[in-house]
């Protein structure tokens, strides 16, 4: 096998995918495929993965269609991990190409019915399944317990209200603080009222129980269009925000303020003009960001006002950290995936959440059966839909913008919040968590004042806390 | 023991005991004591917290006369009796004696906390120095510096008579570690690569000259490894690397194996799993059951052979795990009890899951890169279980960047050396130094601009991305090639 390029009949076998890939003579069905072990099998979807967002990426929308088809007879949603993460990848390509036509687009998914309950039972999974929300649960409400030490009046805004079992867990921690429960004051916001519904029932039992002084506000609204005042923060009162996986959605408007202030007029999604001009602005504004950081504290992104793009550089989630900032929360909790989704190219994300999802798919592997019916929903409407949105998405659409640590760091650390080392006890009480998962893929590293959950070494999600800055 | 630090203490005003009265510390009981695990103390122990002074202290006891100090008052006893001196040695009183365990009195430690205190007087004192102290005793043969006599003792002891020589000119004491070493040494696979081409030794299954060998290695990985010595082996196999693979080809899984290379971080498992560490050891002796017949199969003569046979049969390696047909039903037990798993106290399946996926891939490995016929005579597969996700792309990273160079052998070379953890940055370097080969498309145009702008993400991948360019261009020239010629020979079924 490792031999010199003059004995052709056993060259590698990347080599002779290469040269199958795309001979179409091979003639359709390819019975061969059907014959791969595992691995190869493996290693050859990654390869045709790479060929057709090549494909795509490019435009060369013939070459990309046979590679689909190739794929398609190897991927499925029942087999192993990679079979899995292609059949999501291709579903997610072939999404993008669709939308080139939008009409074609629309007509596919308009019909589509999502159900509250699923997304729901989905996210109880993803919780259930995963160690990644509890331990995040536990740091949280450990860093709130200890902050609100001697507090009365305590406020807890939570950015995405969806899973009570974090406040119940809180609401039981306070009750048995030695000089008694504060009056908790809850305010949760989703775009489902369903959801905040049955969170206020769960959450003012579990107090009422407890005989603690609680109330549960709700509130219907989408987090880029949130009313900062409806939060009706009070003076006097101790406020600790939580936001579990919201903050990189705010990053997709960006995209739609660059594009309006730069003449270019294409639509046109698979276009490489598009994707040149967004990655030269996005490192523009790369730079921008941490120009400022080298030049020292500039407490607001307005003296940023130097560089040409500062007009527009109000960025959507820079406002919204400042006005959260104006807020004065003692303690604000981060919870944010760990990888960079939000490559400008669409070869950068392809390759960048092939190894996250590779990751994620990993561990459903090693801890879940592969006949079961809770891994299959996960896989395809958490992560299956997550990766549709990393790689069929361009601009306001793309709302999974995930972003490395360091730069979440910046980002608020521009936004005057300074972060706050999570206590010691809580880490522990994590590390235990983690251990009762019984899986040793898990690993949990701390660096940078932040908790970040790996899998066999793959950051994946970060788990930071944050105080007001002066 | 207790007792006399007790007092010492009181006396050195810096210690809060919560012990009190004169115990004489426990003599040997004929029951074996029950151990708790390290660092999750008996509940109702009784917790004593010493100042670093106390810890630190020895030979408190001295003889008036010679003024020799013990360690202990009952040696200080005893040698008074050599200078006829009134002497008496306490009895153990005889109630019953409590269970104490012991708090390490620096703030940042993990055992400082209570519940997460040391059982034994001298292991703290140990872990004291270890971690918190100075390393004062240097081996003089080598550099290593130790805070702890008795470690220091134990290293000079073996430093300078290492038994194990890798071809790379590494020496090693550790048979463990070398094996661990060996598997990722880039030295061996252009040995083995060479080697390749020699017509392969009878490898089947007999009856087992070494197996005899195994439950010797059992015993050296079931008694008590020290932590980082168990750690390493687990660790970088955890990255699921294909490791040398099964029974066929002791060349070929080198260079498999060499092929892994060290993307596993340096990082090891964080302290608190020393019980995962030590259930490692005790690992599914089922799975190393079926080692022993792959073991002697593979160990025929030469050298290399033999350390790859130790390899297939050192548990902690978690590779022993990597080689018979029978796994996959193994492996579905396993995952469903993984399924389950409210099992908090079974440490066996999740252990297992690593050398399982190794298992697999091993399987697999032998099957990309081996001649086909010796699989098919090996074994009939039957369907295997996957290699992780996760492998597998780091697997296409290595081919992809090694295929730019137009010849797997230089880009495995090539890439033998230094990958850090994250597999991507390194091989971002190395990739941008090859070049990209065959004529410029709009493809690889396309690539070239998109990783000098954003910086490519992941090296290798890019690199096979490139390779694609390439083998496009392959195809179009090869566009009349039967796709039988080489389905049989190269893709390597059976």
């Amino acid at each position: 096998m490792f031999q010199d390029e003059s004995s052709s009949v056993t060259s590698s076998p990347l080599q002779v995918f290469s040269m199958m890939s795309l001979s179409p003579n091979l003639g359709s069905p390819y019975p061969w495929l059907r014959e791969l072990k595992s691995e190869e099998r493996g290693l050859y979807l990654i390869h045709l993965l790479l060929t057709c967002a090549n494909h795509v990426a490019t435009g060369s929308l013939e070459n990309a269609n046979i590679a689909l088809e190739q794929i398609s007879q190897l991927a499925s949603p029942d087999g192993d991990t990679m079979q899995r993460m292609a059949a999501y990848f291709t579903e997610a390509l072939a999404d993008r190409i669709l939308k080139a036509w939008p009409g074609l687009h629309k007509a596919l998914n308009s019909t589509r019915i999502t159900l509250v309950s699923e997304e729901v039972l989905v996210r109880k999974l993803f919780f259930e399944m995963f160690p990644f929300l509890k331990v995040a649960l536990v740091l949280t409400n450990q860093a709130i317990i200890e902050a609100m030490e001697g507090e009365k009046m305590v406020h807890i805004i939570d950015l995405n209200a969806a899973e009570p079992a974090q406040w119940i867990a809180l609401i039981q921690a306070l009750s048995a603080r030695p000089e008694g429960p504060p009056h908790l004051r809850i305010t949760g916001i989703h775009q489902q009222k369903e959801v905040l519904d049955q969170m206020a029932h769960r959450l003012t039992e579990e107090a009422e129980k407890l005989d603690i002084p609680f109330q549960f506000n709700p509130i219907v609204s989408k987090l880029e269009n949130l009313d900062i005042e409806k939060l009706r923060v009070k003076t006097g009162e101790a406020l600790a925000i939580s936001s579990v996986l919201q903050l990189h959605s705010l990053l997709a408007s960006d995209d739609e303020l660059i594009r309006k202030k730069l003449p270019l007029a294409s639509n046109n999604l698979n276009g490489i003009h598009l994707q040149r001009a967004l990655q030269m602005n996005q490192s523009t504004l790369g730079e921008l960001l941490e120009k400022d950081m080298v030049n020292g504290y500039s407490p607001s992104p307005d003296s940023a006002s130097s560089s040409p793009l500062s007009s527009t550089a109000s960025l959507k989630v820079d406002s919204f950290l400042n006005a959260l900032w104006g807020l004065s929360p003692k303690l604000m909790l981060v919870t944010e995936q760990d990888s960079n989704h939000n490559g400008s190219t669409l070869m950068e994300r392809l390759l960048e959440s092939l190894y996250s999802y590779a990751a994620l798919f990993d561990c459903l592997e090693s801890t879940v059966s592969r006949a079961s019916l809770e891994r299959l929903k996960v896989e395809k409407m958490l992560f299956g839909e997550e990766i549709k949105n990393i790689l069929a998405c361009e601009g306001a659409e793309r709302k999974e913008r995930h972003e490395k640590l360091e730069k979440w760091i910046q980002r608020l650390d521009l936004a005057c919040f300074g972060n706050v080392p999570l206590s010691y006890y809580g880490m522990l009480q994590a590390r235990r968590l983690l251990q009762g998962y019984n899986c040793d893929g898990y690993k949990m590293k701390e660096g940078n004042g932040s908790v970040v959950i790996c899998w066999q070494d793959r950051p994946l999600f970060s788990i930071s806390a944050w105080r007001c800055r002066k | 023991m207790p007792v006399d630090l007790d007092n010492s203490s009181i006396a050195s005003g810096e210690a809060s005991v919560s012990s009190s009265g004169n115990q004489n510390p426990p003599p040997k009981s004929t029951a074996k004591k029950k151990r708790n695990l390290p660092g999750m103390p008996d509940p109702d122990s009784e917790v004593i917290a010493l100042s670093p002074k106390t810890l630190l202290a020895t030979n408190r006891f001295v003889c008036e006369i010679c003024n020799k100090g013990f360690q202990r008052d009952q040696n200080l006893q005893l040698h008074r009796r050599g200078h006829n001196l009134p002497w008496k040695l306490k009895q153990r009183s005889s109630k019953e004696v409590k269970k104490r365990v012991y708090v390490c009195p620096e703030l940042t430690c993990v055992h400082h906390d209570p519940s997460r205190a040391l059982g034994d007087l001298t292991g703290i004192k140990k872990h004291f120095c270890r971690k918190h102290g100075e390393k004062k005793w240097n081996c003089d043969k080598c550099s290593k510096k130790y805070a702890v006599q008795s470690d220091w003792k134990a290293h000079s002891k073996i430093c300078g008579t290492r038994e194990y020589k890798c071809d790379c000119g590494t020496l090693f004491s550790r048979r463990d570690s070398f094996i661990t070493h060996r598997a990722f040494c880039e030295a061996l696979a252009e040995e083995s690569a060479r080697a390749q081409t020699q017509p392969q030794p009878q490898n089947q299954a007999v009856a087992n000259p070494n197996s005899d060998s195994d439950p010797k290695v059992h015993a050296l990985d079931s008694s008590p490894p020290s932590a980082p010595a168990v750690a390493p082996a687990p660790a970088p196999v955890q990255v699921s690397a294909p490791t040398p693979a099964a029974p066929a080809l002791p060349q070929s899984t080198s260079v498999i194996s060499s092929s892994v290379l060290p993307i596993q971080s340096s990082e090891l498992p964080e302290n608190p799993t020393p019980i995962v560490e030590e259930a490692l050891a005790p690992a599914p002796a089922g799975v190393n059951g079926n080692c022993s017949s792959s073991t002697s199969s593979v160990s025929n003569g030469s050298s290399s052979s033999s350390a790859f046979a130790s390899l297939f049969a050192s548990p902690t390696a978690s590779v022993s795990a990597s080689l018979q047909p029978p796994q996959p039903l193994a492996f579905t037990d396993l995952i469903q009890a993984m399924g389950r798993s409210d099992c908090p106290a079974d440490l066996a399946p999740s252990t297992s899951t690593e050398p399982i996926s190794l298992c697999l891939s091993t399987n697999h490995g032998s099957s990309i890169f081996g001649t086909a016929g010796q699989e098919r005579r090996q074994y009939a597969p039957p369907p295997q279980p996957a290699m992780s996700a996760t492998a597998l792309l780091q697997k296409a990273a290595q081919m992809g960047a090694a295929a730019t160079n137009a010849s797997l052998l230089r880009g495995f070379a090539g890439l033998g050396l230094g990958l850090p953890c994250d597999g991507s940055s390194g091989l971002r370097e190395l990739m941008m130094g090859t070049p990209v080969f065959g004529p410029k498309q709009a493809t690889l145009d396309f690539l070239g601009l998109g990783m000098a702008a954003g910086g490519s993400p992941n090296g290798g991948l890019s690199a096979l991305i490139t390779s694609i360019g390439s083998g496009l261009d392959v195809a179009a020239a090869a566009a009349s090639f039967g796709g039988g010629d080489f389905t049989s020979k190269d893709i390597g079924r059976s």
